[in-house]
């Protein structure tokens, strides 16, 4: 089920972990129904988090050539090591954060976007 | 130029004169004069891009090697400079973009940054380009295939994958980052789009160099980019395409850090460790017999998949090169060329690749002592084998790994001696 992200904003995704991981675990995030009506220039943050409470910076990804009639788009976050090892449980939290490029034109809050989370091992 | 070679240089440091920059503003101004009738013409050619390119899949990489490339030939055409490379923007270490491109022809007004503004560690910084180097598959380097990908038709060609680091990141946030032009598809109607560009193919060339491979997947090999007629397999070897850039010389043992997981798959492994020494312009040859041919092995691929088996690799570790006095050597490096001489262009089938000893000497008086000198390099001769059993399906099962030391070019080097312990073949 996608969630809605909104710029300034932040969404925690529940992801089905694999029973099997052997091989690499592949977060996939699928971005999907952009609204971004002054074309601002905003870029996605993205964090798994363990049962623990610790946080795993995953990377970024943004909306480069983005179209008004796009469909959708998907990112790839290959998990290292340390977060497989954060993948203890049947349901992984990925935390998604949108933050603006310029700092002096802070307010994103127009802009929104559906994410979707899933986890394949390769 | 090198051997016909033109190399890629780091733009960081040439002033607005700097000849290359000067051939590269020449060539813009002469690009946006031209009429849209002409091909060339600086918005025609943005609009190649807007109207072919693949993005989030994994074309994008073969697909932008050629489009700098054809470009690259446009610019040495009208700026009038045969000698012209485009140069890159290494962006991990110079964060602006560069003095030059704020002026003249080289400026695009509607960025929406700065000359002063500088791009985040977050986004280009050497944790994440090392990262990325790190990647051993090539769809978690260079982005995913299209979802459901079957053929070779040229529908697949913009067809959403899913993007990895290389793209998903330093790619697209620089883009973004910059804004305007830059944040659309058609961002090559900025100039500093070619030295992204160019940086990018940077690192997919030195991610090859660090000993990883492609895919062989022939559903990407065998794929024909649009428009160029071009087939994805023969982007692979920059060198094979005519240029370099000259920081690779990450073949050398202690910098292929992904080596070791690799060598862990070795199904066979053939040396001939008999000393040789290596004098300027002569050849010097180890012959392997390998009672399995490496033909074979490639055969063996192509009848499954029409390529070398996935994951299948034949390597050449040349051990003990003591460095030459003048360390102004390129050695390069050819396999079973029956006529090879030291003209031989690097754009001969049987060209392997090369090494150097850029810096070697730098480190004479610290505790290091002579023996410690001595360098190994790995060469991936997978490609190499793969070209030559289309050439020569008799090849016998003997692999000749032939070294021909060379004076870089336009460089007076007296007569050098230098001694090679061995080589070996591996297969992985």
């Amino acid at each position: 089920m996608a969630v809605t992200l909104f710029g300034n904003g932040s969404v925690t995704l529940a992801v089905e972990v694999p029973p099997a991981l052997r091989g690499t675990p592949v977060l996939f995030v699928e971005a999907s129904a952009l609204r971004n009506p002054r074309d601002a220039r905003v870029y996605v943050e993205v964090y798994l988090e363990a049962a623990d409470g610790r946080e795993y910076e995953l990377g970024n990804f943004t909306f480069f050539g983005a179209t008004p009639d796009e469909d959708k788009r998907v990112f790839a976050f290959a998990l290292e090591a340390e977060e497989r090892e954060a993948l203890s449980s049947e349901v992984a939290r990925v935390r998604a954060s949108m933050k603006p490029f310029d700092a002096n034109n802070g307010d994103v809050s127009d802009v929104r976007v559906d994410l979707r989370a899933w986890i394949e091992v390769r | 130029m090198s051997n016909g070679i033109r190399t890629r240089q780091n733009v960081a440091g040439m002033t607005s004169n700097h000849p290359t920059l000067a051939a590269y503003r020449a060539a813009v101004r002469e690009m946006k004069n031209l009429p849209e009738s002409d091909p060339r013409n600086w918005v025609r050619q943005a609009q190649i891009h807007q109207n072919n390119c693949p993005h989030r899949n994994w074309f994008f990489l073969p697909w932008h090697r050629k489009y700098i490339l054809d470009f690259e030939r446009i610019c040495r055409d009208l700026s009038g400079d045969q000698s012209f490379a485009l140069p890159y923007w290494n962006w991990t270490r110079t964060r602006k973009i560069p003095a030059p491109f704020w002026e003249g022809p080289l400026l695009d007004t509607t960025r929406a940054i700065g000359p002063h503004a500088e791009i985040s560690g977050q986004f280009v910084g050497r944790p994440i380009i090392d990262n990325i180097l790190r990647q051993s598959d090539f769809e978690l380097f260079g982005s995913f295939r299209p979802q459901g990908q079957n053929s070779t038709d040229p529908s697949w060609q913009r067809r959403e994958g899913a993007e990895a680091l290389l793209e998903r990141t330093p790619h697209d946030q620089v883009h973004m980052w910059i804004g305007g032009n830059m944040a659309t598809f058609m961002s090559p109607l900025d100039p500093i789009f070619w030295l992204h560009h160019s940086n990018i193919d940077r690192l997919w060339a030195e991610w090859n160099s660090r000993g990883h491979g492609n895919t062989s997947n022939a559903l990407w090999r065998n794929f024909t980019l649009r428009p160029f007629n071009t087939l994805v397999r023969d982007l692979q070897s920059i060198t094979q395409l005519g240029y370099t850039y000259p920081s690779l010389a990450q073949t050398r043992l202690a910098e292929a850090s992904e080596l070791p997981p690799l060598l862990e798959r070795t199904r066979e492994r053939f040396e001939l460790m008999e000393p040789q020494v290596a004098s300027l312009g002569q050849e010097v040859s180890f012959s392997v017999q390998t009672p399995e041919s490496p033909l074979a092995l490639a055969a063996e691929g192509a009848a499954a998949d029409d390529v070398i088996e996935d994951g299948s690799k034949v390597l050449a570790f040349v051990w003990g090169v003591e460095p030459p006095e003048d360390e102004q050597v390129t050695v390069n490096v050819f396999l079973n060329c029956p006529y090879l001489t030291a003209e031989t262009p690097v754009s001969d089938p049987h060209y392997v690749g090369n090494f150097t000893f850029f810096g070697v000497h730098e480190h004479e008086d610290g505790a290091e002592g002579e023996h410690d000198m001595k360098q190994s390099f790995v060469f991936d001769l997978t490609e190499t084998v793969d070209r030559l059993r289309a050439l020569e399906p008799d090849l016998e099962s003997q692999l000749t790994v032939q070294l021909m030391p060379v004076p870089l070019e336009g460089r007076d080097v007296p007569p050098q001696e230098f001694g090679i312990e061995g080589v070996e073949i591996v297969y992985i």
